[in-house]
């Protein structure tokens, strides 16, 4: 596994290449259409640059300056908690993998299916690969909230539905 | 100007007015509840109900819709850090923190009485300051609102919780995401890649979906636990504290009542930036700014009252001079043409009762909210103490079907997806995401205000406008303020050490 100072590198370098790209893309563009764009990307690259530098030269406790602290005053022997939502817990790969595989999974069905479809396979399947609960618990939970979304969002908001890639492969077959 | 008051109100106390309100109340609570779908929508959704019947219940029901989903933008924060609209994204930073140390109910409680509290203060105003805000409102330009939106970027400093330069990287990253779509002024389509659907630019509830919601949701998937684990935290709050904390606050709840009705007398700019302005004023006047981003109650009243109040100061350019102060303002407009009133000065003279239904709507309506909300809140403070493994399904579907009832473009699920994954990421390696959304509200009005001031009054058009050149050193000060305080505050620690 890379260290956290690698991963932090890959991601600043990421940013350059999309700062940079953002620059190249404006080229295209009419002097008024990329007078904010094509200059705040050059800050984009300035600023990755320092912090590129920043976070290789220095320790990574120096790189951070918290308006939080520098609001508050200073009191001896307190630290900020560094961020409620971030990460007092490291995610395993596993699991970060799992996550992604997880919208992954959702966003084929509802491509391929479309959204009533979708919800209801991804909901019964993710109770049954997560062993939350029995198939047929599963089934009655899956069917209450796919029954819900339907009457919220296609009767009561009279959302238009999409009926997927695969609708039309469905009609051929017929 | 008394009889106004009483026929006003009178108007409204018919049965088909009571029930048409407590219809948009209970509906707009719904709809602000569900991922993606806010005041707007709500309120576009009922416009074909609403021809054919009284004025009075008509406006009832449209507005009583739109401020029940501010309160509704708000819960899913709280609860879940799933913001409901853009206008709910402040209360992620306190209200969740205050639900996962167990005090959900008081968040819940204090977010509506501060809602209630700036929503009554906004319809005062409303009611006394239409001919008062007139001159102020037509002597600020596109470059007094190029200034307004430079000032709305100095909040960024606020929510760069570690680092600043990453927090500033985020908050460009935002402007840019912007731009994509077709320039509004030059008529270029930029960063498009030749795709039609990009012609529209991001959807901005859209990428809200995906920072905050699914990126949640993959958190929570990764995490395997509730939001809240009981055997580990309980709810010790309860709604009553909740109330009085809106009470206490007092002060807040004015300032920041005041700031919300500022931004809603200004047309275009919006309820998402008023919160997040709210949130920093909030922090950035608070005697203990350590506790704001840990669980602060003040961060949970300040957006709540700030949002309230801007309904009153919406309504005031939408009826004076007819221009409308935002989206649903807008929506609004078009429901007084199917009822023959036409909003401008007249509104003063001819419809001043009219006037009056709607601020006591404003206040009927809130209380309403507020009665609806504290009695619901017990059960909601429930809801994220259920298991990961139910959640996670549940929310990302709905927030998929939401991000694709936006605009009904099947695309938005994608880029809900991307946005997440964004969120994700931004999140773990401390990107400021709530940066990155300022960025985006922001960028259309400071684009658009730059070339339009440039295009009227050339490149000195800051010596053309003194308001904007006052408005653009407040902005430096503002800025430069809690660097100048740090300073001073190290300065007194090492001359403290060293005598």
């Amino acid at each position: 596994m890379m260290g956290r100072r690698t991963q932090e590198n890959v991601v600043a370098v990421a940013l350059l290449v999309l700062f940079a790209g953002i620059i190249w893309l404006c080229r295209d563009f009419g002097p008024r259409a990329r007078m904010i764009p094509q200059p705040l990307a050059i800050f984009g690259i300035v600023l990755t640059v320092i912090q590129i530098l920043w976070q290789n030269l220095g320790s990574t406790d120096a790189l951070r300056m918290d308006m939080i602290k520098v609001n508050a005053p200073r009191k001896a022997g307190t630290e900020a908690d560094e961020g409620s939502v971030s990460g007092a817990k490291k995610p395993n790969w596993r699991r970060e993998a799992d996550a992604y595989g997880i919208v992954g999974a959702l966003i084929v069905l509802f491509l391929a299916l479309g959204p009533i479809p979708a919800v209801f396979l991804f909901t019964w399947g993710y109770f049954q690969l997560s062993g939350y609960c029995s198939w047929r618990a599963g089934l009655i939970y899956t069917t209450v909230l796919t029954a819900a979304i339907y009457l919220l969002f296609v009767v009561a908001l009279q959302m238009q539905l999409y009926h997927g890639l695969l609708a039309p492969l469905v009609e051929r077959l017929r | 100007m008394l009889e106004a008051i009483t026929s006003g109100l009178t108007a409204l106390l018919t049965p088909q007015a009571m029930l048409f309100m407590f219809i948009g109340v209970i509906y707009g609570l719904v709809i602000g509840i569900l991922p993606g779908l806010g005041g707007v929508v709500a309120m576009s959704l009922l416009l074909p109900f609403t021809y054919g019947f009284e004025t009075a219940a008509t406006l009832a029901l449209l507005l009583g819709a739109h401020i029940a989903t501010i309160w509704g933008d708000s819960v899913t924060s709280i609860l879940f850090s799933v913001p409901g609209s853009a206008k709910g994204l402040a209360l992620c930073f306190d209200g969740y923190p205050m639900t996962k140390q167990g005090q959900a109910k008081r968040a819940l409680a204090a977010s509506a009485t501060g809602a209630l509290l700036g929503g009554i203060i906004g319809a005062i105003f409303l009611a006394l300051c239409i001919p008062l805000i007139r001159p102020v409102i037509l002597a600020l330009g596109p470059s007094e609102y190029l200034m307004m939106a430079l000032w709305g970027l100095t909040v960024i400093a606020t929510f760069s919780e570690g680092s600043l330069m990453k927090g500033l990287i985020a908050s460009l990253l935002g402007v840019l995401v912007a731009f994509i779509g077709m320039d509004v002024v030059t008529a270029t389509p930029r960063f498009t890649f030749g795709s039609d659907f990009l012609m529209d630019g991001i959807s901005f509830p859209v990428a809200m979906i995906g920072l905050f919601a699914v990126s949640e949701m993959m958190k929570l998937a990764i995490k395997g636990t509730p939001i809240v684990d009981r055997s580990l935290v309980t709810e010790v709050s309860t709604v009553w504290q909740g109330v009085q904390d809106g009470f206490r606050h007092w002060w807040l709840v004015v300032r920041s009542s005041f700031l919300g009705l500022w931004i809603g007398v200004l047309p275009g700019v919006g309820a998402s930036v008023a919160g997040l302005a709210a949130y920093a004023q909030a922090m950035q006047t608070s005697k203990t700014p350590e506790r704001f981003g840990k669980g602060a109650v003040e961060g949970v009243i300040a957006p709540d009252a700030t949002m309230g109040a801007n309904e009153g100061g919406g309504l005031m350019p939408t009826l004076a001079f007819g221009i409308p102060g935002g989206e649903s303002m807008a929506i609004l407009l078009v429901a007084f043409i199917g009822l023959g009133v036409v909003p401008g000065p007249d509104m003063l003279t001819k419809n001043l009762d009219l006037v009056f239904s709607m601020v006591w709507i404003i206040v009927i309506g809130n209380i309403l909210v507020t009665i609806i909300g504290l009695g619901i809140t017990p059960w909601l403070a429930r809801l994220p103490s259920l298991q990961a493994n139910l959640m996670v399904p549940i929310v990302l579907s709905v927030c998929f079907v939401g991000a694709f009832a936006t605009r009904g473009h099947i695309e938005d699920v994608l880029v809900a997806a991307v946005f997440g994954v964004l969120g994700y990421l931004m999140d773990k390696y401390r990107y400021s995401r709530a940066n990155f959304v300022i960025g985006m509200v922001l960028a259309v009005m400071i684009e658009r205000n730059l070339h339009i001031s440039l295009t009227l009054y050339g490149a000195d058009f800051l010596l053309q406008r003194p308001i904007a050149l006052a408005m653009l050193v407040f902005v430096v000060v503002t800025a430069a303020l809690p660097f100048i305080r740090s300073w001073r505050r190290e300065k007194a620690m090492v001359a403290g050490a060293g005598s």
